[in-house]
């Protein structure tokens, strides 16, 4: 379906809305004065080490890695804040950088606030929330996301999805628990290609040349013409339990006849101690047949289980990816990860990271053993 | 599944509705709006410290803390009241003097031996303790830790800290959290050296009331968890 026809007059009701509760920041009666602009730079950042099993072909058996991603902060009076993260990590002796989100955040009243620019989706609450490793308390990702070569046997499910567009985020409170709502509208998929034109099909285990790969890759254009929807639920039933329920929808053809679609279901529980916390990923994506349209499916989950004692924090994860191609997940297919870390705290938002990870793939007796060694620092 | 263009009308319809909030010049104006640091202190530890270790409010200037809580009232998906909340919360323990409070040391006996009377005595006076029993709920203490029965569940509970971990310990943990831990999620709330007294003297009441409600004379040390 082609929601272009409808953008237009979205677009002037989003306009509306906010002219509906105009911005007053220099009218606001009793309360704390805000100087007209303030400009704070925060941000993480990590060094270290890993080894990899040897047996792991075709992968860097050891290196050592450091990343930086200052984040810049720019409020202008006291409705308008302005955030950028930028990345910057060594990959083969390149500097790589990357521009993790740069939106603008519109305060429109105590419980709404729009968003513009290239933003972290709320797909899940690991990419916008967790993922800095001092915040993550592990050295590397959960196996669903993540970027390409991360260690583990199968193709993370995605990136940390982000994507350029319109978002709309509420959050409220009502009987003792706390409601969030998000939803946005982005430019949405690009289908990856050679150079040559042809689709890219790398990335679909069993598939040689039907399903192309689909890149959640932000851009400030949109070949396709078409936009991604999505939006995520937040509900916090206390402070040691919330949940949240995310998906997204797109086409990604130019035909408008194959949709990529996900949904994410995630959890917190923190008790007595404990922290745990768990996401389950599902993607479908449309390709063409001789027959007809298909559907590839891949689901996958992470779970994470962390206990303080003073300055040490023992972390233990699994991570499970199923690529179902046919409709029937079976253990041949999937990939699966056990992590046993321990942290040791220096400071609030410092500590030294160790993780082994036990990286195995259904179907084969690949070992891609790997382990971390990282000092994540936030400031 | 509701389709793409539905999805789309919903969002405008809901910003443009201006959400359940209502609009925000009504809001900036009712008795509301300035910021609660007891609430502020709840907040902080039930929301913020859903997904990382509490940050020391001494670490930013006040105005820093501004935008920071602008930045992650986005991440933690926070309405404006919170956020002013522990906007509050933060700069009131930003103060200069919480940042050089000296942390309490053992005296030394003729004989050179650490006494108790360097961190303080336990005071036992009604006042202090009344006053103690006020602090932990002016401070936000009860947002986290278990007090006097009731309470948070992000620290452990402190019915028993005094005669669990002991009255020197309690001085310093009050005075500088970080003292035994680096990576503590307690903040440093900037307590002056009268309010660390009343607030050990209320916490030490209540551990005498807990041996009175075991019904030993020796109270157990049930204080393992957190730090």
């Amino acid at each position: 379906m082609n929601i272009n026809k409808n953008w237009p007059a979205a677009a002037a009701l989003i306009l509306l809305g906010a002219m509906g509760t105009p911005l007053r920041g220099q009218d606001r009666g009793p309360g704390p004065i805000v100087p007209s602009n303030l400009f704070v730079i925060t941000g993480y950042g990590t060094v270290g080490y890993f080894y990899r099993a040897e047996n792991g072909a075709g992968t860097v058996p050891s290196a050592f890695q450091a990343s930086m991603s200052p984040i810049l902060l720019f409020q202008f009076q006291d409705r308008v804040l302005f955030e950028t993260e930028l990345e910057f990590a060594l990959e083969d002796g390149v500097t790589e950088t990357e521009l993790e989100y740069a939106q603008a955040d519109i305060v429109v009243s105590d419980n709404l606030t729009l968003i513009a620019g290239k933003f972290l989706l709320p797909f899940g609450v690991f990419g916008e929330r967790l993922h800095p490793s001092w915040i993550n308390k592990m050295a590397t990702m959960p196996p669903i996301f993540g970027h390409g070569a991360t260690g583990f046997g199968a193709e993370p499910l995605m990136a940390i999805p982000s994507d350029v567009g319109v978002m709309a985020r509420g959050s409220f409170r009502a009987r003792g628990w706390q409601f969030g709502l998000s939803g946005y509208v982005t430019n949405g998929f690009a289908v990856e290609e050679h150079g040559d034109g042809h689709a890219d099909t790398g990335g679909i285990p069993g598939e040689e040349s039907e399903i192309p790969e689909i890149g959640l890759v932000a851009s400030s254009s949109d070949v396709t013409n078409n936009k991604m929807v999505g939006g995520r639920v937040d509900v916090v039933f206390a402070p040691w339990l919330e949940v949240n329920a995310s998906a997204f929808t797109g086409k990604y053809d130019e035909d408008d006849a194959l949709d990529m679609t996900g949904f994410n279901f995630a959890g917190e529980v923190r008790r007595e101690g404990f922290e745990l916390r768990g996401e389950y990923v599902l993607t479908q994506q449309d390709f063409s047949t001789d027959t007809g349209i298909s559907r590839f499916d891949r689901s996958g989950f992470y779970t994470q289980l962390v206990r303080r004692f003073g300055p040490w924090e023992p972390v233990l994860r699994f991570a499970k990816i199923f690529d179902d191609e046919v409709g029937s997940v079976t253990e041949d297919t999937a990939a699966w990860q056990t992590a046993v870390g321990l942290d040791y705290w220096l400071s609030p938002s410092v500590a030294v990271m160790a993780s082994y990870e036990f990286n195995r793939e259904g179907g084969t007796t690949l070992d891609n053993d790997r382990l971390n060694i990282h000092f994540a620092f936030g400031f | 599944m509701m389709m793409p263009n539905k999805l789309l009308s919903l969002l405008a319809l809901v910003v443009a509705l201006g959400f359940p909030g209502g609009p925000a010049a009504a809001q900036q104006h009712d008795g509301t709006e300035v910021g609660d640091v007891a609430r502020g202190a709840k907040a902080y530890g039930a929301t913020c410290g859903r997904c990382h270790n509490s940050r020391s409010p001494v670490e930013r200037t006040d105005a820093e803390w501004l935008v920071i809580v602008n930045h992650m009232r986005m991440r933690a998906g926070l309405d404006g009241q919170q956020a002013r909340d522990i906007l509050a919360f933060l700069q009131a323990m930003n103060h200069e003097e919480s940042a050089v409070f000296p942390v309490p040391t053992p005296s030394v006996s003729a004989a050179g031996e650490p006494t108790d009377a360097g961190v303080g005595s336990v005071s036992t006076d009604p006042a202090d303790i009344a006053r103690g029993g006020a602090l932990t709920a002016e401070k936000g203490c009860i947002g986290c830790h278990v007090i006097d029965g009731g309470g948070g569940q992000i620290g452990p509970s402190l019915d028993r800290v005094v005669s669990a971990k002991g009255a020197e310990f309690v001085f310093r943990k009050l005075a500088d959290p970080s003292f035994n831990n680096g990576g503590t999620l307690m903040p440093n709330l900037g307590l002056s050296a009268d309010e660390i007294q009343a607030l050990v003297a209320y916490l030490a009441s209540l551990s005498e009331k807990a041996a009175l409600l075991d019904g030993a004379s020796e109270v157990p040390s049930r204080e393992g968890g957190g730090d």
